[in-house]
């Protein structure tokens, strides 16, 4: 039928204008009664004469307006669509009636009247001369021509309000987006007749509203090709951003960009102006000292290296939050009793009071990670680097330990004297290359340093606060000393170990930690030739039983240092130490150990010194600990004294040895300082009466449990791999905290499947299970894909059978 | 992936409460485990990381992700 045929809306129009009667059922005008009426006839008359054709031209009218109706003016559109239909049958004469534009009839009537035919597709045109002639009336019919198509295009609809609302960027071909807006519009305001002087108005703006309205969804993809605006690689062709967006856009990535900048600025600042931000920031002495020894330090081929390490230890540090502090104390902090940490951080916050204390941490902290960082056998390193760690540490117990005080301090005292001790014995060991050097008063300083680290043991738990001169004289002297050492390193022991017995009682009061910092930072700089110094010194004239637990670690550490240092990891030395830390034997060992490896140096350093403090802070407040210390010092003075008199020793390395076997074994995360320091009350005490071997082990088992997370190494470069992207280093310690709670909860999985059947062996469906659970394997995705993709051959072997010839499976398997 | 994962099996063990034993099989699979989680968390920080138009994964950018990786890695 041609009415079936001709459902175009146009055509439809037409047949309504040319059909019905010029009466509208409902008009704004007064012409309402007259239309009802005229309409009530006319449905007479319609009842009466129904073709098929007019029934079927009705049905699909009246389904058109209907549909229109209810979207727009419902009460007016409906009636005239009734009138309409009834109308239909009634051949009535199109009569014009302008008077009346408001009608839908007449607008449609005017639409079709003046504007030309167009196709579907050019809606545009029309769409743009719509709202100008078009009334809320009029948006009425036109959305009749536009029913049908909107109908299809709904999904279009976004599209086409989005490239009309960006009609200066949009590229795509000319939809019926006005049309679509135009629709919207109307549907918006449809049911205020009122809008139509809004309509033309807001070309835009409702071109924006329906936007909003049909790109509701829309917008927070705006926002976040805002956000990514210089990461997209290909502008959405949908979406194109008009120019205020783009402006926002850019400045946004401005922003960013100047985020970032003032952040590398500031890592850049931070360490060239370290070494000066020290000169200037320390006090005139202490900071004379340190900024000479800086600057020797730098002047020097390994000062360059250093340097640099400096700078780059710096950036990390300065970037670090204390979470970095946290575990580098940790590591190297031997965290001796929970007393002795504390002291140590009560003593590292004192220190950084006083200022000096502060500059020194930051040296120290530059040191260490300078150490970290050069090579290794580099003794130098070792020493700053456990000067570094020290000051580090000392500068991470502030904030990390606010409420105890005191009582590490000696222990930190004794660290540092034993960290001190423990590089002059890894200077002569290893001498490097590089050595600071100072050739002068080679003797001197190292009377000047035994005396510190003696007096650091001594006057532990007076100290703290006291930044005194002497302190400070005795650091340049030790610092000197150091650099000697490296030179002579046999000499100065011996001469150190003199002067140490004379200066230690002098010298007892003095800020022993803001010493310990600045010998520290001296030492780092100065060749490892100053350890040997201070330890055969210290080793003599220890007064308290912690200073002879000092001296015996330094001994220990001393001769460890001579021994060949071999490459550990960090974490396994930084664990040994950090477990040492609550002994004095504990701190040596890892301070030799340290020293073996020069990343560690630092590390131990702080580890030793502030062992050395905590234990001389704990020595006094805890007599049982003290003792302990003393105790185990003894048996090391006993031990390694001879041999450290000797030199460098086979036997003390042998003995020390052992004890690093232990430790290796259970420190299986770096941060097991901290593990340490809760363990330390009780496993100091458990420890010192035991033998050796079982304190370490004991040490060692109590910080494993805390945090057994896989060595720093693997991890960053496991996560490097699979990042694909560039990894700053600061990552680690969120990145040892994420697998920290991963590795609980995985364990803690496992054995609860494993529990659940009824095992004690966590097998290998159990696991199964849980990459099930966690929706890595699932039916499109089997487990021996991810088998295959992620484990090495051997481990694949275990797992999935591999058929040779012969009819032999590997793995074998047991019937 | 490129060495073995040094004492993970003993992280496990200590970390178990109970008494369990861990086969060379499961330790394997364990790994496997471990390598996932990495490297989704990699990718997360990845993406997180370019989202504030950044080049180099930096610790906030782990951090913020790894909640919410936690939680995705439940059993």
């Amino acid at each position: 039928m041609d009415l079936t045929e001709d459902l175009s809306a146009r055509v439809l129009l037409k047949n309504i204008l040319s059909t019905e009667t010029p009466r509208t059922p409902i008009t704004r005008s007064s012409s309402k009664p007259v239309s009802t009426r005229r309409s009530s006839r006319l449905s007479k008359r319609d009842a009466g004469a129904q073709t098929p054709q007019d029934i079927l031209r009705r049905s699909l009218k009246h389904k058109m307006r209907e549909s229109i109706t209810r979207k727009s003016l419902p009460p007016t559109t409906r009636r005239t669509a009734s009138a309409g239909l009834r109308n239909i049958n009634t051949p009535a004469p199109t009569s014009m009636l302008f008077d009346e534009g408001e009608t839908p009839r007449h607008i449609l009537r005017n639409i079709l009247l003046t504007e030309p035919v167009k196709s579907p597709v050019i809606h545009e045109k029309a769409a743009s001369e719509e709202p100008q002639l078009i009334s809320a009336n009029s948006s009425i019919t036109s959305k009749r021509p536009s029913i049908e198509l909107s109908g299809l295009d709904l999904p279009d609809l976004t599209l086409g309000n989005a490239a009309s609302i960006a009609k200066g960027l949009s590229r795509k071909r000319p939809h019926r987006s006005l049309n679509v807006t135009a629709f919207e519009k109307r549907l918006k305001g449809a049911s205020d007749v009122g809008e139509e002087s809004e309509v033309s108005i807001d070309d835009h703006s409702s071109l924006s509203l329906s936007s909003s309205t049909s790109l509701s969804l829309k917008t927070p993809f705006v926002d976040v090709r805002m956000e990514r605006r210089g990461l997209q690689r290909r502008v959405a062709n949908r979406r194109k951003v008009t120019a205020e967006e783009f402006g926002a856009g850019v400045n946004k990535w401005q922003m960013e960009d100047d985020r970032e900048q003032p952040e590398d600025l500031n890592m850049t600042t931070y360490s060239e102006g370290f070494t000066l931000g020290l000169s200037v920031l320390s006090v005139p002495d202490v900071s004379a000292d340190i900024v000479n020894c800086n600057t020797a330090l730098y002047s020097e081929p390994n000062s360059m290296t250093s340097s640099l390490s400096i700078v780059e230890t710096q950036d990390k540090r300065e970037t670090s939050d204390m979470e970095q502090n946290e575990p580098e104390k940790e590591k190297s902090v031997h965290v001796s009793p929970t007393e002795g940490g504390v002291a140590v951080e009560s003593q590292s916050e004192e220190y950084v009071s006083d200022g000096q204390s502060e500059k020194d941490v930051d040296t120290a902290e530059c040191q260490e990670e300078e150490m970290k960082r050069t090579s290794d056998g580099e003794n130098d390193d070792e020493e700053e680097n456990r000067v570094e760690a020290q000051t580090e540490e000392e500068g991470a117990a502030d904030p990390q330990t606010e409420g105890e005080e005191e009582d590490g301090v000696d222990s930190q005292r004794e660290e540092d004297v034993a960290a001190r001790s423990e590089e002059e014995e890894v200077a002569p060991d290893s001498q490097t290359e590089e050595e600071d050097v100072v050739d002068s008063q080679p003797e001197e300083d190292v009377a000047t340093r035994s005396e510190e680290e003696e007096v650091t043991p001594d006057s532990q738990t007076e100290e703290e606060e006291e930044g005194a001169v002497d302190s400070q004289s005795v650091e340049e002297g030790d610092a000197e000393e150091y650099q000697s050492d490296q030179e002579d390193p046999a000499a100065n022991s011996q001469s150190e170990e003199d002067e140490h017995d004379g200066k230690q009682e002098e010298e007892e009061d003095s800020e022993q930690a803001s010493e310990l910092l600045e010998h520290i930072s001296r030492r780092a700089q100065r060749s490892q030739g100053g350890l040997i110094v201070p330890m055969p010194g210290a080793g003599g004239d220890l007064q308290d039983a912690t200073e002879e637990g000092w001296s015996e670690d330094k001994a220990h550490s001393a001769i460890k240092q001579r021994e060949s240092s071999h490459p550990h990891s960090e974490m396994p030395d930084v664990a040994e130490s950090s477990t040492r830390g609550q002994n004095d034997d504990s701190q040596s060992e890892a301070e030799s150990d340290a020293w073996k490896e020069n990343p560690l140096l630092s590390l131990d350093l702080m580890n030793d010194i502030v062992d050395g403090d905590h234990l001389s802070d704990a020595s006094p407040e805890e007599e049982a600990g003290a003792l302990d210390t003393a105790e185990q010092g003894e048996e090391w003075e006993d031990e390694d004294g001879e041999e450290n008199e000797d030199f460098s020793c086979e036997t003390p390395a042998f003995v020390r040895e052992k004890r690093n076997f232990f430790k290796p074994d259970p420190l299986a995360s770096p941060s097991l300082q901290k593990n340490i320091q809760a363990s330390s009350t009780s496993g100091t005490s458990e420890a010192l009466p035991a033998a050796k071997p079982k304190q370490v082990q004991r040490k060692k088992r109590t910080p494993a449990k805390n945090k057994a997370t896989p060595p720093k190494s693997y991890l960053m470069s496991v996560f490097r791999h699979f990042a694909k992207a560039k990894v700053s280093a600061d990552v680690y310690p969120v990145l040892d905290e994420v697998m920290d709670k991963f590795l609980e909860r995985l364990a803690d999985d496992l054995e609860t499947y494993a529990g659940h059947a009824k095992r004690k062996t966590i097998e290998v469906e159990d696991a199964v299970l849980l990459l099930k659970r966690q929706g890595h394997v699932n039916d499109k995705v089997p487990v021996e894909v991810l088998i295959e993709k992620y484990l090495r051959m051997e481990q694949r072997k275990l797992l999935i059978p591999i058929a040779t010839s012969g009819n032999v499976v590997i793995p074998k398997k047991h019937i | 992936m490129l060495k073995k994962a040094p004492r993970l099996k003993n992280t496990i063990k200590m970390k178990a409460k109970g008494n369990v034993n861990v086969r060379p099989a499961s330790e394997a699979m364990i790994e496997l485990i471990t390598l996932l989680f990495l490297s989704s968390l990699a990718e997360e920080a990845k993406a997180n990381a370019f989202e504030e138009k950044s080049a180099t994964i930096r610790a906030h950018h782990v951090k913020a992700v790894s909640k919410k990786m936690l939680k995705k890695a439940r059993g």
